[in-house]
């Protein structure tokens, strides 16, 4: 287990140190075009000259490399191109933004979602299933933009009954947080409440389960003592998987709601060239992407107790 | 020979798919979007890029004749002929780019599954690699540095996709190869690549089939998500993303603008969601 | 009190007026920017004057909440888009201030005055104000801060702006390639004090417009000892304090606490920016639901949105900000005048703003000189003749159409409306032109350098300002390459035109130019607009965006 544990961290580690390479290079190699995005389109070539020398852009690429990746560790992310000001200022509010859209996203999808994966799994085929199942194919049809459109139009400009924006510029507002929270939930408890369907269908038909019911227990006995446990592995990692999904999906609804979020601040970033906050950006949502595939790969392991044991 | 075999096995998968009702109903909806893309310069009223007369609602009358079904969009332009025709658009684009995803994908995926060592593992860690970046920063990092185009986002998908794809076709590879007739077809001399691409893709080919259908899904929402945040297709290419996003300011006023390209972009997606799901229920079954 | 002294020219102006050679809106432009006191003016030529008071009702308190970009705000000198601007102009002072009318009204000045050679002008400073830290405000501080816009080393843009108080000056040191390298420093004496309470401008060369220039946005005063980052010390003359700002989301000032603001104190208690990101929609949103009171800007494509708000008063104003289609005549195919001729042919103006821009402004003729300027001179109506165009093109070389690429920026929208536009007209005269939108603020990466892009120019006063800047052969915003020696000569000439209606008649010829060698297609000037909620009182649009809350009041 702990062989595992320490392999799969290793990979992390190498990843990770990938993903640094090929980011580093696709923005940084080219030294004029770093100067011209940090200085402006009006910047004199003498002015870009003095820049580079400042800044160390003269040195050959594998020293620069490893003195980013040095000062990366440490914490230091260079300074915003946009803002002004350096980049973990900006980073970290952002993402504990994202973190608290993103508790709430979960902290409603996955009871949710499982229990209405439970709840079609535990009889399948039966009418209660159907409809369920025919819900989560509707839902995940619609895609993000579209029902942060839809939902604005009902919630926001018919009923009046939520705010449109969700900046919250007089402190925290949870009444901001509603609609954002809405159209990730709407959009991903589909497809978590199927694959809890898939698994708890499958367990509900395995023998051991069948046997129970026939031995004569109480059918909510044999959900709760013996089929969840098992049904509920693979919903777990996927789960954590979700959690990558997340990340994506909070770029689009940050983005419609002005919410003040780690995706809106990617996306700004890519679209106004802001090389270190960009830089900074993805390595921590690479990050947090390995770390939840990581999470994930050695619960299940541990869950699974052909794995566990093996 | 071999083409007689392939046109038979895929006349029997349509036929196949009478066996579900939600096969069905997914496979009608795409027909009908397919019909539309195909017969788009007959049934489009207006060419989706002239501006006529801005800021219409639906079923009011163009004073030259006619009528705008659907209204106008913010430039004047009729909203059911840029439907109509922005079907062409995705209908080129989400295939073409889920095609040569597929194309990278199952080559990658046979080449590590058949062969595996070293070889494998190298590959594995590229894919690895690629699906450690969420999707959507992928892409956005992408577009952001080569730029928005057509052939770009055929590009960006390709990239993103192969991956997941890889690992489906690598783990599909690598059970069947154990299989007798591809120990059959090595003794009888054939090379890698026959084995390959003859014995084993085409057993393979059910789930990939059904991954097919919801990855094209996928694409299509990449793609209007892509026109959403401002990086799709220029304009004035009529793209249902780039037209949700352009009418979201007039909201409040004319709803409609982006409400039907909503319910355009959603029943596609949806069509092929229930055609996916459909032809798993019925590959259970067999 | 100094006595106000009428210059010289005044008195012909005043003879111009009643013999009606001059506009009386000339007569007040210019006898303000020689010296002459509002009220004093607008008595002269009878026109009413409308002044923001405070109602006799109005109230204190309340939280002003305006949606703009939030940037970074460390040298007031060094602005480069007038967002900073806005917000610090409520904690520190210009010198002189344009009123939406057009006209120079001082502001931390009292009053000045110019010699009759235009070469001498005298300022005379605002007394008993108070910087927020106790100091008085004293003519070192006006000296501190010209020097500073002087001074090569700061890179300040108002360099250029009071370049008639400079000259260049040989550094001792080479260029690369063995010229002499030179510098441009304010001369010596050009800034000199008087008294405490006066500081006298001496220029190389007579300009007129000095105190438009010191209402740049960019010539914001700070304290004299100020050392480089205004944000985290902000001792400001102005009626607000700035308590917080948090770059991309927030600034907040607050009404100033000691009570000693020169213009009385202000009503509101606080003004909220928020940063809401460049997506319109969403400043639509926050309208509708009460988070925020007015915004920066109204795109024009939602006028019609906002109408339909029952709370929400639209302000609007007209002005001569527009966005030229302009082509690089040292580029191929735009090398070729025809091929230029050809494309602005294929153009109606008229159509393009009624689809870039929803009529929401006025037709503009190619040549870069609004009506509201006063030196323009109408010239006769262009009129789309797509059989020319298709002749011309043949002429140069492409009988069966060419295919064209213009750059534009993604936002705002109108940008691209507008080019969508054009390349749907020109289309019948076979031309394809793809249009390349380009997201975020890449477009401004090209600006400079694309062979055919369309660029923003915002609303400067004078016409003769907008054609030196750009048309003139190597000026630095010369985004077309154009280099015609004629205009270069005629454009000197009417430089030195004091006179509106007799610098007009030189200004027809510029204007003539231009449109005949098709450096531009340039459909229509805009109308500036933006929204307020009506709870929030005496809020008034500036042609130019400049923002001044000092005034407003909320009825809450």
């Amino acid at each position: 287990m702990i062989q595992l544990i320490a392999k799969r961290l290793g990979i992390m580690v190498l990843t990770m140190l990938v993903v640094s390479i090929i980011l580093f290079l696709a923005l940084e190699l080219n030294i004029e075009s770093v100067a011209i995005k940090v200085l402006g389109p009006y910047s004199s070539d003498e002015q870009r000259q003095f820049w580079l020398e400042a800044n160390g852009y003269t040195r050959p690429v594998l020293e620069r490399y490893l003195s980013w990746a040095g000062n990366f560790m440490m914490g230091d992310f260079g300074e915003s191109v946009r803002f002004r000001v350096p980049v973990s200022d900006i980073l970290w509010d952002r993402l504990s933004n994202t973190l608290i859209l993103a508790a709430a996203t979960f902290g409603i999808m996955i009871p949710l979602s499982i229990l209405l994966g439970i709840l079609s799994g535990m009889k399948e085929g039966s009418f209660l299933d159907r409809v369920i199942s025919l819900i989560c194919i509707i839902t995940t049809s619609i895609p993000e933009f579209a029902s942060a459109v839809f939902l604005s139009a009902i919630f926001v400009f018919s009923l009046k009954w939520l705010p449109g924006t969700s900046s919250m510029l007089m402190g925290f507002d949870v009444m901001q947080l509603i609609l954002p929270a809405m159209v990730l939930i709407g959009y991903g408890f589909g497809y978590v409440a199927r694959m809890t369907r898939a698994s708890m269908a499958e367990v509900m038909a395995t023998h051991y389960i069948r046997t129970a019911v026939l031995k004569g227990l109480p059918y909510h006995k044999v959900i709760f003592k013996h089929a969840l446990r098992n049904a509920l592995i693979a919903p777990f990692t996927i789960i954590m998987l979700q959690i990558n999904w997340l990340l994506s999906g909070v770029i689009v609804v940050e983005y419609a709601f002005a919410y003040k979020g780690f995706g809106a601040l990617l996306l700004e970033a890519s679209l106004n060239n802001d090389v270190y906050l960009i830089e900074a950006c993805t390595m921590v949502a690479v990050c947090a992407a390995v770390l939840t595939q990581l999470i994930a790969d050695i619960g299940y392991s541990y869950l699974n107790p052909r794995i566990r044991f093996s | 020979m071999k083409n007689a075999s392939i046109f038979l096995k895929v006349f029997s998968g349509i036929a196949l798919i009478r066996e579900s009702r939600v096969a069905m109903v997914g496979a009608i909806i795409c027909l009908f979007w397919l019909f539309v893309a195909v017969f788009a310069s007959v049934l489009a009223p207006y060419d989706p890029v002239s501006t006529i007369l801005p800021m219409q609602g639906p079923m009011t009358d163009n004073p030259a004749g006619g009528t705008f079904w659907l209204g106008t969009d913010l430039l004047g332009r009729d909203i059911l002929s840029r439907i109509i025709y922005g079907t062409q658009t995705v209908l080129l684009y989400a295939p073409l780019a889920t095609f040569c995803a597929y194309l990278v994908g199952i080559v990658m995926g046979l080449v590590g599954g058949y062969y595996g060592g070293k070889v494998d593992t190298a590959l594995s860690f590229i894919s690895n690699v690629i699906l450690s970046f969420p999707v959507l920063v992928l892409y956005i990092l992408i577009i952001a540095t080569i730029g928005a185009s057509g052939v770009n986002i055929i590009l960006a998908v390709t990239f993103a996709s192969a991956p997941g794809i890889f690992r489906i076709v690598r783990g599909l590879t690598m059970d069947l190869r154990n299989r007798e007739y591809v120990s059959a077809a090595q003794t009888r001399g054939e090379n890698a690549l026959w084995v390959m691409f003859v014995e084993i893709l085409p057993n393979a080919r059910g789930p990939l089939i059904v991954d097919a259908c919801l990855r094209m899904g996928y694409v299509i929402i990449t793609i209007g998500v892509l026109g959403f945040l401002g990086m799709g297709l220029p304009p004035p290419t009529p793209d249902w993303g780039g037209m949700i996003s352009e009418a979201r300011k007039l909201f409040l006023v004319f709803p409609h603008m982006a409400v039907f390209p909503c319910i355009a972009i959603s029943s596609l997606v949806l069509g092929l969601n229930l055609l996916s799901d459909g032809l798993r229920e019925i590959s259970l079954r067999d | 009190m100094k006595k106000n002294n009428k210059h010289r020219y005044v008195k012909q102006l005043e003879g111009e007026v009643k013999s009606g050679q001059t506009s009386r809106r000339e007569f007040l432009r210019k006898s303000v920017l020689l010296g002459m006191s509002i009220p004093v003016a607008y008595g002269l030529t009878g026109l009413s004057m409308s002044e923001s008071v405070f109602a006799d009702n109005a109230k204190k308190g309340g939280n002003f909440r305006v949606s703009m970009r939030v940037q970074e705000m460390s040298d007031p000198a060094l602005f480069e888009w007038s967002y900073p601007s806005n917000v610090a102009r409520h904690v520190i002072e210009p010198l002189v201030q344009m009123g939406n009318d057009g006209l120079a009204r001082p502001k931390l000045l009292e009053s000045w005055q110019a010699s009759d050679d235009l070469k001498t002008w005298t300022l005379n400073l605002r007394q008993n104000v108070t910087w927020s830290n106790g100091d008085e405000f004293i003519a070192d501080d006006v000296i501190f801060n010209i020097n500073r816009w002087l001074d090569p080393k700061t890179g300040s843009s108002m360099q250029s702006q009071l370049i008639s108080l400079t000259h260049e000056v040989d550094t001792g040191e080479k260029n690369d390639d063995g010229s002499t390298k030179m510098s441009r420093v304010a001369m010596p004496g050009a800034v000199k004090r008087i008294d405490k309470h006066t500081v006298q401008l001496t220029l190389n060369k007579a300009d007129i417009a000095i105190p438009e220039a010191l209402s740049s946005f960019t010539a914001l005063i700070v304290n004299r000892n100020f050392t480089g980052d205004f944000s985290s010390n902000p001792v400001g003359t102005g009626a607000f304090e700035l308590v917080n700002i948090e770059v991309g989301v927030s600034a907040i000032l607050k009404r100033r606490a000691d009570g000693l603001y020169w213009g009385g104190d202000a009503l509101l208690d606080q003004i909220t920016y928020v940063d809401l990101g460049d997506d319109t929609s969403v400043d639509l949103a926050a309208y509708v639901s009460d988070q925020i009171d007015y915004s920066y800007q109204v795109s024009a494509d939602q006028v019609q949105a906002y109408e339909t708000i029952p709370f929400i008063e639209l302000l609007s104003a007209k002005s001569a900000t527009t966005g030229i289609a302009r082509m690089n005549v040292t580029q191929k195919p735009f090398d070729d005048v025809r091929v230029r001729r050809a494309v602005a042919l294929a153009v109606d103006n008229e159509r393009v703003l009624t689809i870039g821009y929803q009529d929401l402004g006025s037709i503009a003729e190619n040549h870069h000189v609004s009506p509201i300027h006063p030196e323009y001179a109408p010239l006769p109506k262009l009129s789309r003749n797509i059989d020319k165009a298709k002749a011309l093109l043949a002429q140069a070389g492409y009988p069966n159409g060419i295919d064209l690429v213009i750059d534009c920026s993604a936002s705002p929208s109108w940008q691209t409306n507008t080019c969508l536009a054009i390349a749907d007209q020109v289309r019948a005269a076979g031309i394809n032109l793809r249009v390349n939108i380009m997201p975020g603020g890449s477009y401004w990466d090209v600006w400079n350098t694309t062979p055919f892009g369309l660029t923003e120019w915002n609303h400067r006063p004078l016409g003769v300002q907008v054609l030196n800047l750009a048309y003139r052969t190597g000026a630095p915003w010369n985004e077309t390459g154009y280099a015609n020696p004629e205009f270069d000569r005629l454009l000197d000439q009417a430089l030195t035109i004091l006179d509106a209606k007799e610098r007009s008649k030189v200004v027809l010829k510029l204007e003539k130019i231009l449109q005949d060698d098709a450096v531009m297609v340039q459909p229509f000037w805009l109308n500036s607009y933006s929204a307020v909620n009506k709870r929030v009182k005496n809020v008034v649009l500036h042609p130019s965006f400049e923002h001044d809350f000092n005034k407003v009041w909320i009825d809450a």
